[in-house]
């Protein structure tokens, strides 16, 4: 059995200058009987010499002014050779002691096999396919997000503004509140306001279950690689899409997401560029808008939108880089691509519950205090016979303080008071566009044409079956994402109140060019200040100088691209 | 063999992926890693999982793994 | 003769874990590390009348003390004694691996290698030599793919005659006194 050993008996030998002082300074250590006691001499001398702080503390400690001496002299003799870089020649000649023995323990495959991974990469991002699949991927996603939501969309809006409202009315009825400014307040300012916005969750659900299967099967990292590179060609920093992706869920995180870049600025120019990006709480607004003006190719328009921001980050992002940012070389880097992987049902779900809930708190707070600001205005009469709760909206203060911005929006095509106040709100955040339109539209006595009193079973029982039927329509809608139409084709149903009554307002704004106004609207959305926390997190992040620039370049660019859709529309129609 | 990796970062043009570079290099890509681990200790390289995503959220409320929405950015690493 | 210590020290995901728990079964006790927030398992295994108490040392990369991690493993290698450290590896990912090795390899601690998820590495066309290394290297080399339970009893074997085996007779000269 003495001839079991577990003791390597091989040592890896530095090179002859380091060994020398090892032995040297292994040597001198061992002079230490308190040393000696606790750790291995040449050991520790090697730590030592590849500057290991915390051995060096102890050395010092236990080895008195002799052992230090040693050290110092030992190091100071390596650094003829090495300079300061002693670690970086110690580590690396431990990489190549392990490469060699590796080579000798392991035969490689001639070919390395492919893995699945690398199989689908050399597709994905090809240099020639790469943007084309990106393109075609994002296509579905907004086919899904619209089509598969839509639905559940108008669901979520019966029952809202059906059985919910009729309970509320019933419930202040009862308790001798009716007919009031209560009423009032939570019909037109909480039910219209934030249950307007709340409508949009199915389509948010669905655009973060499609986000959520793109990140978590590794393409969302590809989609960044292959933009990066594009970008790179054109002279910006491939980096900046990086933060661009994050900003497609939401702009905040996408703005401090810049910290990645190393170049101020390349991160001012980058922080520039992520808000037009398009993000998810800009997607309600699309939809509200494309379903009345565009009901059949709602996908298409939505995903032109999403298109247009990226092409004029991509523009502007050129043009500010060969004027104001200088055209200093970009810095290359690497990426990680994460492996492909099936996305789990538990991951996802995870990802779309955490990022729905989100914007539900967002809704309470933001949405709710915006609303109920938005109520407040439209309750004030300025002018005419009503009084408080009780007056024309186009009376109102909010109309007045609205009113006073139509004239800079008249051009774009929707300079009334009613577009200028929701996108005024919108400042604050982009579902607040969505929550402001439908109160300012809200047609009054459009509730009154409720039928007869319902009982609360037979409600229970519409939003039960209302739920199935919509789930129906969304299974049906599936196929048509990949062009099949099994939907018989609907009757156009008779505008309702809201439907009827934005339309009127872009048609008379624009002088009967309704839908192009209202391109030119979603336009403007896309373009301009994302919301407030944007604007706190620009100032935080590149200055109070820089958040203005940001402002004001946003308002300018939105404003000439909508100027463009709308004029130059009318041209050609 | 340390200083190949950053001398391929230095020359490359444009995005490389983790695994274009360990082709490149005839490197294991698990080797690659612990080298560029070792270069963002000395501080030559940047690594973006270290450079926090901090800060606030706008759309949501930032939890222990930070930024909901910041997780879909994949990793990269950059000369200092 | 005194009871044993092996500590099971490698890299993070290697099937360390698996190994232990093989090993142990169900005498396990999890503690903390002293001073730190990293948990201590510490098992129990009987060989040849012989108490074995194993260490699952936190996964590492290295044992250059730049995380908790790096620090436990290290002072336990070094400090702590063992009778030998069982440094499990990736064999799909041999090389990074071998480079926690070559650190162990220089504190002269007795150690034995254990290549795990070697049907990993057989999938990938890896052809992996263990008696290479073991000759290089001069201490003993197992292959081992732990999730299928391979390789487990020869790891119990060598274990049992390291039990066998008197202290001094694995000890090089180098060691901690």
């Amino acid at each position: 059995m003495t001839s079991f050993a577990l003791t390597p008996s091989l040592r890896m030998t530095y090179a002859s200058p380091i060994e020398v002082e090892l032995t040297r300074l292994s040597e001198a250590l061992g002079h230490c009987p308190d040393l000696v006691a606790r750790y291995p001499m040449r050991w520790l001398a090697i730590q030592l010499l590849e500057g290991d702080t915390l051995l060096q503390a102890e050395v010092e400690r236990l080895g008195g002014s002799v052992a230090s001496e040693a050290l110092a002299a030992s190091r100071m003799r390596l650094e003829t050779h090495y300079g300061e870089d002693l670690d970086v020649a110690m580590v690396d000649q431990r990489y190549r002691f392990v490469h060699d023995l590796a080579a000798q323990a392991l035969t490689r495959p001639k070919t390395p096999s492919l893995t699945m991974s690398d199989r689908v990469d050399r597709i994905v991002t090809n240099r020639w396919l790469g943007i084309p699949i990106f393109l075609g991927l994002m296509w579905v996603v907004f086919k899904l997000t619209t089509d598969v939501a839509a639905p559940f969309v108008d669901w979520i809006d019966a029952v809202l503004t059906g059985p919910v409202s009729h309970w509320i009315t019933s419930l202040l009825s009862i308790t001798g509140l009716s007919g009031g400014w209560l009423e009032s307040l939570l019909i037109d300012g909480v039910i219209a306001g934030v249950g307007g916005v709340l409508v949009f969750i199915p389509v948010l659900f669905s655009l973060y279950f499609a986000l959520a299967i793109l990140e978590d099967s590794g393409y969302m990292a590809r989609s960044a690689f292959v933009m990066d590179r594009l970008m790179h060609r054109l002279g910006l920093h491939g980096k900046s899409f990086l933060p661009m992706v994050v900003g497609f869920g939401c702009s905040v995180p996408a703005i401090y997401a810049t910290r990645t870049l190393e170049n101020e600025r390349d991160r001012i120019l980058t922080g520039l560029l992520v808000p037009f990006m398009s993000c998810s709480a800009r997607l309600p607004v699309y939809v509200l808008v494309a379903a009345i003006f565009f009901p059949t190719m709602a996908g298409l328009v939505i995903f032109g939108l999403y298109l247009t921001g990226i092409l004029v980050a991509i523009g502007l992002g050129m043009l500010l880089k060969r004027t104001l940012f200088g055209n200093e070389l970009p810095t290359p880097f690497v990426i990680e691509l994460p492996p492909y992987r099936l996305p789990t049902l538990r991951n996802i779900w995870h990802q779309m519950w955490e990022r729905t809930s989100a914007f539900l708190q967002h809704a309470w707070t933001i949405i709710l205090g915006t609303s109920m600001v938005v109520w407040l205005l439209l309750a004030l009469p300025v002018s005419g016979e009503g009084s408080f709760a009780d007056t024309d909206v186009d009376q109102s203060a909010f109309a007045a303080v609205s009113g006073v911005m139509t004239p800079v929006f008249a051009p774009l095509g929707f300079g009334s008071w009613e577009t200028s106040g929701a996108l005024l709100t919108g400042f604050v955040a982009k579902e607040v566009v969505v929550s402001t339109m439908i109160q300012v539209y809200n047609v009054p006595g459009a509730e009154e044409e409720e039928v007869g009193a319902t009982t609360i079973g037979e409600d229970l029982l519409a939003i039960g079956g209302g739920f199935l039927s919509a789930t129906g329509d969304a299974l049906k809608a599936l196929p048509s994402i990949i062009g099949i139409n099994l939907a018989a084709e609907e009757d156009e149903q008779a505008p309702d109140g809201l439907t009827g009554a934005i339309r009127q307002g872009f048609d008379a704004s624009s002088g009967g060019h309704g839908a192009l106004a209202a391109l030119a609207f979603l336009v403007f959305v896309l373009l301009y200040t994302p919301c407030m926390v944007a604007v706190a997190a620009a100032r935080q992040e590149f200055g109070s100088r820089w958040m203005w620039v940001s402002i004001i370049g946003q308002f300018v660019i939105a404003w000439l691209a909508a100027l463009i859709v709308f004029q130059g529309g009318r041209f050609f129609l | 063999m340390l200083q190949k990796v950053l001398q391929a970062l230095e020359e490359t043009q444009g995005p490389v992926s983790l695994d274009e570079l360990s082709r490149q290099l005839e490197l294991d890509v698990g080797v690659l890693e612990g080298m560029i681990d070792f270069w963002v200790r000395k501080g030559k390289l940047k690594d973006s999982r270290l450079a926090a995503c901090a800060g606030g959220c706008g759309n949501c409320n930032p939890g222990a793994q930070g930024c909901t929405f910041d997780r879909g950015r994949p990793r990269s690493i950059t000369l200092t | 003769m005194a009871d044993l210590t092996i500590a099971l020290a490698g890299n993070p995901n290697v099937g360390k874990s698996t190994l232990f728990n093989a090993l142990t079964g169900r005498h396990q006790h999890v503690g903390n590390w002293p001073g730190k927030t990293v948990a201590k398992q510490e098992g129990k295994l009987m060989i040849e009348g012989k108490h074995l108490t194993i260490i699952d040392l936190p996964g590492t990369y290295s044992l250059s003390a730049h995380s908790p991690e790096e620090e436990i493993a290290r002072n336990f290698i070094v400090c702590g004694r063992p009778d030998a450290v069982v440094n499990v590896l990736d064999a799909a990912n041999l090389e990074r691996n071998l480079y926690l090795s070559a650190q162990i390899l220089e504190t002269g601690v007795p150690m034995i290698l254990v290549l795990n998820m070697t049907d990993v590495a057989t999938a990938r066309g890896l052809q992996i030599h263990p008696e290479v290394l073991s000759t290089r290297l001069g201490i003993p080399v197992i292959t081992m793919a732990a999730s299928r339970g391979q390789g487990l009893g020869e790891l119990k074997r060598l274990l049992a005659t390291i039990a066998r085996t008197p202290r001094e007779a694995m000890l090089g000269s180098s060691v901690c006194a």
